[in-house]
This record gives structure tokens, C-alpha cells and sequence, in this order.
């Protein structure tokens, strides 16, 4: 089976004052395309650190991460960017919409990056939100949306440029139970057409939804990858 | 275009702030407009002086008799001579001011080809010794028609009858097209000379049109050194020269001006760079989420820069438009005493001034924009 993420002996420390932490210690992973992989651990386990560098929001002090063949550890920055608006979706905890723009100018703004029409992205946009069921909220703005809406739009937006690669970091956490389970389920269904999923996660329910579960504990992966083809 | 949306609502994040700091850099932009407006208008005026007319004058002002226009006009190279002397005089009150001059229509009109009246309001003005052309801008503001007879007072023209209210009579118009919000009046100089208290066969100065611009510099020479044995010598000068001569007793209006505005400009440096860098800091995890969206890091400090000229040149806008609308006004307050028009060079200056104050304002959260790590912006909640 052909691996999409790969990383190899990865390493990630942070400097504090004058310590240095190291939060990810030579740390082996193989996820496969297609996979729903959950990472689940306590605070500072390094999970979200992991996610970034597999996003390229970071970069490590030392091993290779490789996402369908490519270094992106090696990457220039400009040349990542474009990596990320091609392949990556993000969604995040708290959404992270822009306040003051509609769901539709929201889910738009990956788009601003591809040389489409206006028409085109126009299309585009109103095709992502009818997927995550909002057709009919396109011009409210976050602030008129209830949390499980706006996460829809977060997912709509990283749908939006049909990355390959969705990247959730606690895309439940700030959601009531019955709510959780709506994103979830739409995640499913996601992964069903194709698109290969790593979320972070607290919440043994939300992990339950992935096709796999990894833990992690200290910077290091306690349950062992499966499909390593290093 | 397509990131205007993006621009604009990243500009009105916190309404209230930017509607503060917009207003305090308009009126930035407006006191500008209006102070490079006058300066410039000013400037424009001396730029309009001829260069084929030479302004003969006492160097301490004393005024010059007029029989040393005979004189002048036998210098080789003289095409014509004529004289305008200038009063200050107000009507009905003493707000409704206006400038008056005294000429001899006969040979002012192909002097200043620029004050243009038609052929029959010249003769007209011409038979009646009280008779003046009035200014179309004069007319308006006081209602004037052809025919009124009307009382204009110079106090600075005392009457050998008695007070300072000079009655005349309006045969016609004229447009004075050097500063057409000027209001002005033409009368003859022979009315004036014949009726005033002191000053009789004087002028205050003799306009001079010669054949060759080129020869200006020799035939003042010539014209100075006929009076120079005489007890009122002359200083003759082309107009320009003489316009920028009178520019400077007022002193460096420009330099004035410069001043005010650099001083004003650097604090509106510092007030939009402020708003710019509190804005950049409580917006570092949208510009974070932006670059993990897969914004380049250029493209997040160019977005930021945006925002400053867009800021910066809406402030323009509204100050330099309200400076263009109020500087008329200030022109009619004024009774034309300070030009009321507002160079379109301004308005370029004005709008480079503004993009200028934006890349220097803009360039700290820029840059900090650009080198913001993505990573740390979101762990950050």
C-alpha cells in the first residue's frame, strides 16, 4: 500500500528562555491515502505539533517529512505556501473564521489563490456549502452562525480548492455532543469520497469516527503506526 | 480586485477605530489642501505674469510722475506703456471687499490681452469719465447690472470734495481671467486723478510691453538710467520678477507651508501607524490563518500594505475633496483676497503624500506580517 504522509525519525524542539524542549522525538509515522487517521493524547503530547509539520506550518529540526513523495521539511517557504493551498485543508478548533467577511467570502478565500473567474469560484463555493448543507447561509456572517455552522463553513473552506489532505486539529472541541457527531459524520463521509483525513482529538468518542487510532504521549507515538513503509 | 473584499473588511474590523483615525488623517489631508491650495494658487498667479511685460516702479514705493511715460515710450524696443493704479475699496460694507484699478482704457486692454472686454463696454466706459467695467465674479456676488450707479469706498483715496465713497457708474463687464473669482473693478484714471485729495499726475507704477522678450534685461537698464539723475528713480523689472518680489515680502509661503506639513504629516505618520500595528496584533491569527490557507508570506505583508494605502488614500479623498470644495468659499469670504482655486497638482501631491504615509506606516506590521510564524499565531487563542 502507497503511503501519503510519511515521516522519518522527526524531530521538533522548542526553545524556551534559554531550554530547549524537544516535543517530538525521532518520531516514525506512515499514513496511507485514504486513511481517517485519529491522534489522540493529552496536552502537550505534541499532537497539534505533529498536524503542523505535516502541514507544513512548521518545520523540523531534523528527520524528513514527505507528503506524496515531496520534501516539504526541505520546501522553500514560498514554494510550501503554494503546497499548502493546493493540498492541505485545515480545520481548526475554533474555527478561525474571518469575523467580518460572509460563509461565502469565507469558503472564497482559498480560491483567491487559483486563477479562476469569478463565476467560477463563485460556483465553486456554492457547490462546498450545499455539500456541508448551508446553501441557504452564504451571506450570514460568523457572528449570525451557531459553532456547529461555522465549523461547517471551516470545512467548506478546506474543501473548497479539493485538497487531498484534510488536517483537523480538535475540529469537535468546541461543539456540544449531537453537534460533534453532525462534523464527524460529515468528516465520514468525506473520507468515503477519497479524501484522506489526520484530526487530533481529546475525545475517545470523536476517535471512535477514524478508521484508525494512534496515542501519543511525551512527543512519541505510545501505539504502534501500522502500514510503515519506510 | 479580487482581494478587495478581503482589503475592505480587514480595514473595518473595528469600525469605530478606523473611522477614528480615517477622520484624523482626512483632516490632515485637508488642512494640506488647503494650505498647498493657496500656496499653489499664489504661485500659479505669479506664473501667469508675461513675459513680454516689464513693471517700472520706485524702489521705496514712492509713486512715479506720470510724465515719465512720454519718456519711456520713446526707449527702443518699447511697443506700448501703460499704468493701472491698484486701490483696495469695498461696497456697502466693509466685508464686501474688492480691488480697484485705475487705468487709461485706451491702451490697457492690448496691454493685458488676459482682461478681456467686449469692444462697445470699452468705449462706453471710455465717454463716461465715472463709467467702470465690472468683473463678471463682481457682478455676481453683488448683483450688478449694466447701467447701475453705484458708491465704492476707498479709504486709501480721499476725495478733494470730502470723504472716501467714490460714485461711478457700471457701462459694462469684463473678465479678469488671470483669477476669475477675483472681484474687481475698472475705472478711469482720469476720474480718479482729477477728484483725489493727494497725488495728482502720479502713478504708482508704469507697465511696459516691449517687442522682444529676449531684450527685457537691456531695456530696463535704459528705461532705469533715463530718471536716474532725477529725485524719484525707477526700478524696472519683468513682471515676473516683480510678482515674486511681492510674493516675498509676504514671506516664504511655501517654506511656511512645507513646515506646517511636514510637522503634521509625521504625526499622521505615527497616529496611522499606531492604528496599523494594534490592528496587526489583534489580527495575528487571521494573517496566520491566511498563510496556512496557503498565502505566501509576501502576499500576507502586501495585503497589509494594502490596507494602509487604502486607509491612507480614502483619508486623501475626503480631505483633499473637502478642501477642494471649501477653498472657494474662503476665496468669497475673503472677497478674492486669497485665491480660491486648488491646483490639480495638489490633488496628485496629495494622493502621493498619502500612498507615502501608507508604505511608511504600513511597513512595520508588514514586515512583522511576513515573518509571522503560523504555528505560534494559532497555538495562541
Amino acid at each position: 500500500m502507497t503511503s501519503d504522509i510519511v515521516l522519518k525519525n522527526v524531530v521538533k524542539r522548542y526553545r524556551r528562555g534559554r531550554e530547549q524542549i524537544e516535543v517530538l522525538h525521532h518520531l516514525n509515522l506512515a499514513v496511507t491515502a485514504g486513511d481517517f487517521l485519529a491522534l489522540m493524547g493529552p496536552s502537550g503530547s505534541g499532537k497539534t505539533t505533529l498536524l503542523n509539520l505535516i502541514g507544513g506550518l512548521d518545520r523540523p529540526d531534523g528527520g524528513e517529512i514527505l507528503v506524496e513523495g515531496e520534501r516539504i521539511d526541505r520546501m522553500p517557504p514560498g514554494p510550501l505556501a503554494a503546497w499548502r493551498a493546493r493540498n492541505i485543508g485545515f480545520i481548526f478548533q475554533f474555527y478561525n473564521l474571518m469575523p467580518s467577511l460572509t460563509a461565502a467570502r469565507n469558503v472564497e478565500l482559498p480560491l483567491l489563490l487559483a486563477p479562476l473567474s469569478k463565476a467560477d469560484r463563485r460556483q465553486r463555493v456554492d457547490a462546498v456549502l450545499d455539500i456541508v448543507g448551508l446553501g441557504g447561509r452564504a451571506n450570514h456572517k460568523p457572528s449570525q452562525l451557531s459553532g456547529g455552522e461555522q465549523q461547517r463553513v471551516a470545512i467548506a473552506r478546506a474543501l473548497v480548492a479539493d485538497p487531498g489532505l484534510l488536517l483537523c486539529d480538535e475540529p469537535t472541541g468546541d461543539l456540544d455532543r449531537a453537534t460533534a457527531d453532525d462534523i464527524l459524520g460529515l468528516l465520514q463521509v468525506l473520507n468515503h469520497r477519497s479524501k484522506t483525513i489526520v484530526m487530533v482529538t481529546h475525545d475517545a468518542r470523536a476517535a471512535e469516527h477514524a478508521s484508525h487510532v494512534l496515542h501519543m504521549d511525551k512527543g512519541a507515538l505510545v501505539s504502534e503506526p501500522r502500514d510503515m513503509a519506510l | 480586485m479580487k482581494y478587495l473584499p478581503l482589503i475592505w473588511s480587514g480595514l473595518w474590523r473595528w469600525r469605530t477605530r478606523t473611522t477614528m483615525t480615517l477622520l484624523s488623517a482626512a483632516m490632515a489631508f485637508f488642512l494640506f489642501g488647503m494650505l498647498k491650495g493657496v500656496d499653489g494658487s499664489i504661485k500659479q498667479l505669479a506664473g501667469a505674469a508675461h513675459i513680454d511685460r516689464l513693471i517700472s516702479g520706485n524702489p521705496a514705493l514712492l509713486p512715479l510722475p506720470l510724465a515719465y511715460l512720454r519718456e519711456v515710450e520713446q526707449v527702443p524696443g518699447v511697443a506700448a506703456v501703460t499704468y493701472a493704479n491698484a486701490a483696495m475699496g469695498s461696497y456697502q460694507k466693509p466685508a464686501n471687499r474688492l480691488f480697484v484699478y485705475a487705468i487709461d482704457p485706451r491702451q490697457y486692454f492690448s496691454i493685458y490681452p488676459e482682461t478681456v472686454a467686449a469692444h462697445s463696454d470699452q468705449d462706453s466706459m471710455r465717454r463716461n469719465p465715472a463709467g467702470i467695467l465690472v468683473s463678471l465674479s463682481a457682478a455676481r456676488m453683488f448683483g450688478w447690472k449694466r447701467g447701475d450707479r453705484i458708491t465704492i469706498h476707498m479709504g486709501s483715496v480721499p476725495r478733494e470734495a470730502g470723504g472716501a465713497d467714490w460714485p461711478m457708474e457700471i457701462m459694462g463687464f469684463c473678465d479678469y481671467t488671470t483669477s476669475p473669482d477675483t472681484p474687481i473693478i475698472l475705472m478711469n484714471y482720469a476720474y480718479l486723478d482729477a477728484a483725489r485729495l493727494s497725488g495728482k499726475g502720479t502713478v504708482q507704477r508704469l507697465i511696459v510691453l516691449i517687442r522682444d522678450p529676449g531684450r527685457s534685461g537691456a531695456i530696463s537698464g535704459a528705461v532705469d538710467s533715463l530718471f536716474a539723475n532725477s529725485p524719484i528713480t525707477t526700478r524696472t523689472e519683468t513682471e515676473k520678477d516683480f510678482a515674486q518680489a511681492q510674493l516675498s515680502q509676504i514671506g516664504d509661503v511655501g517654506f511656511f507651508v512645507n513646515a506646517i506639513m511636514s510637522a503634521v504629516f509625521f504625526t499622521l505618520l505615527l497616529l496611522v501607524a499606531n492604528s496599523l500595528l494594534r490592528s496587526f496584533r489583534e489580527r495575528r491569527r487571521e494573517f496566520a490563518v491566511l498563510k496556512a490557507l496557503g498565502f505566501s508570506d509576501g502576499k500576507v505583508a502586501v495585503l497589509v500594505i494594502a490596507e494602509a494605502a487604502m486607509l491612507c488614500g480614502l483619508s486623501a479623498l475626503v480631505g483633499l475633496g473637502l478642501a477642494r470644495g471649501v477653498l472657494p468659499l474662503l476665496g468669497r469670504a475673503t472677497g478674492g483676497l486669497l485665491p480660491a482655486l486648488m491646483p490639480p497638482s495638489v490633488l496628485f501631491v496629495g494622493i502621493a503624500a498619502a500612498m507615502l504615509v501608507a508604505l511608511a506606516s504600513g511597513a512595520i506590521p508588514a514586515w512583522r506580517a511576513q515573518r509571522l510564524s503560523i504555528a505560534d499565531a494559532l497555538s495562541v487563542h
